[in-house]
């Protein structure tokens, strides 16, 4: 050994200053590490006054803080990805939102973009941003689903009765002072009047001579309004009490103006198609996600793996339903 | 023999050179099953951990000294017991409902994880304040005193003038303000009582029983103090009631407590939660 050193030292030295590198590499790499430990066989992630907590007791304590909530954001994916209708303009339309979150992150963020977006997207169960088009998947199949139950008979009656849906249109005659409108507001007031008293078409007037600069690119549209619109008083009055389709109102003064309203429609294929629709019924039936969720999950077949949190996950469900129920 | 020794190096020089992060030891085990889909405890737990998850840690950090601390006998249960027949009073019908929105599953939840660790930090925080009692002092310099704050400076004007000729504070005091929240009882204030900047620097330079001899104004009010007692020892009771539930204080308890039981954090996901989150005070050093 000692014979084949001497006629090696060189190759030797190398070898130990090797070896000598690698641990001293070694040591430089982890030196700042957060170093693991195991206790029995399971991972700890912390430990005090003596005491080793293990992963899986934190997961128990998160369980029962956030444990119904987290697996609801699972269960509803995995709900829709089943029942969900994921038809070609839904794959389309996810993966253009997709696009322009990602642009979006890109712009705010710069070259750190990917660390922001991949926060955002753990936060809602995405672990890729390749696969972010799935999330956008998910919440239009949702839409899709909420829609189409809402425009269900019983649903929709309930709207009807309740809130008076309709859609509308108008003319604004934007002034300073309604009470005390200067000649040239006066002028084109008693023009309008005078072309819709000659049963000029309203639409036509409405892009001419509206001073709404939000509705007038839609000919004075305002599309569905209903009795949680937040309009002036007056003016959601005066909508609301409309009954006949192409119906008028009265001149309505406003702290704007004067406006004239039309009713467009009462049709319920127009108020389903309005973007405001959805919202709206959101708000009517503030657990209806949920529910029916829950009910197309029981269509599928449902079974828990802990009894405990079956328990949790069925009350949580009964309540919502109670709710419901209650409204 | 000699490249796989090499190579065995490098795996493990590698393998070294990323933080822990702990794992569960059941991670595929099924939550729940719809249909053809299975949710995990592993899906479920990174869905958990990806919010703030740092209040969860560090009150599961104080429990385990609490409970070495603090054990959970009759006294402590009848303290929580009285904070919960004052609760109650305070909310009466929306008792039920505010438990709920807290997250808490019944009223027995709410005492067993609320009220009886809340209790047993008041008695950490009453052998923290024995034991610290003059660094206590000198920082939250506690008085008792009777405070009047009025809208009016006239009517200020007369009860202080009324005072200086032998009227009784607390008597006059609530007979001339609506003030709800300083009407001449007898309390006790410190820094961190929610009062105005100058009649704190009056009571901190209270050395005795003392009326302001003019009053004091801020933020368009006006006030009278009548310190009663600056001497700690003599209402030291009432301190350590009124210094317990200082938030200030209390913190810094804990971060002495987390000290001295040897703080230690063995999952990166854990520690980022915590300096990323809302406690990142007990951060330890790596």
């Amino acid at each position: 050994m000692i014979n084949f050193i001497k006629k090696n030292w060189f190759i030797v030295l190398i070898g130990i200053l090797f070896a000598g590198a690698t641990v001293f590499f070694a040591l430089e790499q982890t030196k700042d590490l957060l170093p693991g430990k195991t206790v029995n066989g399971k991972d700890i992630v912390f430990e005090i006054n003596g005491q080793a907590i293990t992963v899986d007791e934190y997961y128990l304590e998160l369980e029962r803080t956030f444990g119904i909530q987290a697996v609801y954001q699972l269960f509803e994916r995995a709900v829709l990805a089943q029942v969900g209708n994921r038809t070609d303009d839904i794959i389309t339309d996810a993966r253009l939102q997709a696009e322009s979150t990602i642009k979006s992150f890109k712009d705010y963020y710069g070259a750190d973009y990917e660390t922001y977006l991949l926060e955002a997207l753990k936060a809602v169960g995405i672990d890729r941003i390749s696969d972010m088009h799935l999330f956008f998947e998910s919440a239009l199949m949702l839409e899709d689903l909420m829609t189409t139950y809402f425009t269900e008979e019983a649903q929709f009656n309930q709207y009807l009765e309740q809130r008076k849906p309709r859609i509308v249109s108008h003319i604004l005659v934007r002034m300073t002072n309604p009470n005390q409108p200067t000649e040239a507001e006066q002028t084109k007031l008693d023009t309008v009047k005078a072309k819709i008293e000659a049963g000029e078409d309203f639409a036509q007037l409405a892009k001419q001579y509206s001073d709404d600069t939000g509705s007038v690119a839609t000919n004075g549209s305002l599309g569905l309004v209903d009795s949680t619109t937040q309009f002036v008083p007056e003016f959601l009055a005066a909508s609301l009490a409309l009954t006949e389709e192409g119906q008028l109102s009265a001149w309505v003064k406003t702290t704007y103006g004067y406006h004239i309203i039309r009713l467009d429609s009462l049709a319920k294929e127009d108020i389903v198609k309005d973007q405001k629709f959805l919202s709206s019924m959101v708000s009517l039936f503030p657990n209806a996600q949920q529910t029916l969720i829950w009910e197309k999950a029981q269509s599928l077949g449902l079974t828990f793996g802990n009894a405990e949190f079956e328990k949790r996950f069925l009350d949580y469900f009964a309540e919502l339903n109670k709710e419901e129920g209650d409204e | 023999m000699k490249k796989i020794l090499i190579l065995l190096t490098l795996v493990l020089t590698l393998a070294a050179c990323s933080d822990a992060v702990a794992k569960l030891s059941n991670p595929s085990e099924k939550v729940l099953q719809i249909g053809d889909t299975t949710i995990t405890k592993d899906q479920v737990f990174q869905f958990m951990i990806s919010g703030d998850t740092s209040t969860v840690i560090i009150n599961m950090a104080k429990n385990v000294i609490r409970n070495a601390k603090v054990e959970v006998t009759d006294e402590v249960r009848e303290m929580a017991q009285k904070d919960l027949v004052l609760m109650k009073d305070i909310l009466k019908d929306d008792f039920l409902l505010g438990l709920k929105s807290l997250g808490y599953t019944s009223e027995e939840d709410y005492v067993e994880r609320a009220l009886v660790p809340l209790a047993q930090q008041n008695v950490m925080m009453k052998t923290y304040i024995e034991a610290n009692l003059d660094f206590v002092v000198a920082t939250y310099y506690p008085r008792r005193a009777r405070i009047i704050e009025f809208a009016v400076e006239e009517d200020a004007k007369e009860v202080l003038a009324a005072i200086k000729a032998g009227g009784n504070t607390e008597e006059l005091g609530k007979a001339n303000t609506t003030s709800l929240d300083f009407f001449g009882q007898l309390a006790t204030y410190h820094r961190d009582s929610n009062l105005p900047a100058t009649v704190k620097t009056f009571l901190k330079d209270a050395n005795g029983p003392m009326l302001t001899q003019e009053l004091i104004s801020a933020n368009s009010k006006f006030y009278i103090v009548e310190v009663i007692e600056a001497v700690p020892s003599r209402f030291q009771e009432e301190m350590i009631t009124s210094l317990s539930a200082v938030s200030t204080l209390i913190d810094t308890m804990w971060l002495k407590e987390f000290t001295d039981a040897g703080f230690t954090i063995y999952d990166i996901n854990v520690y980022n939660a915590i300096k990323n989150g809302s406690q990142s005070k007990f951060l330890p050093s790596r």
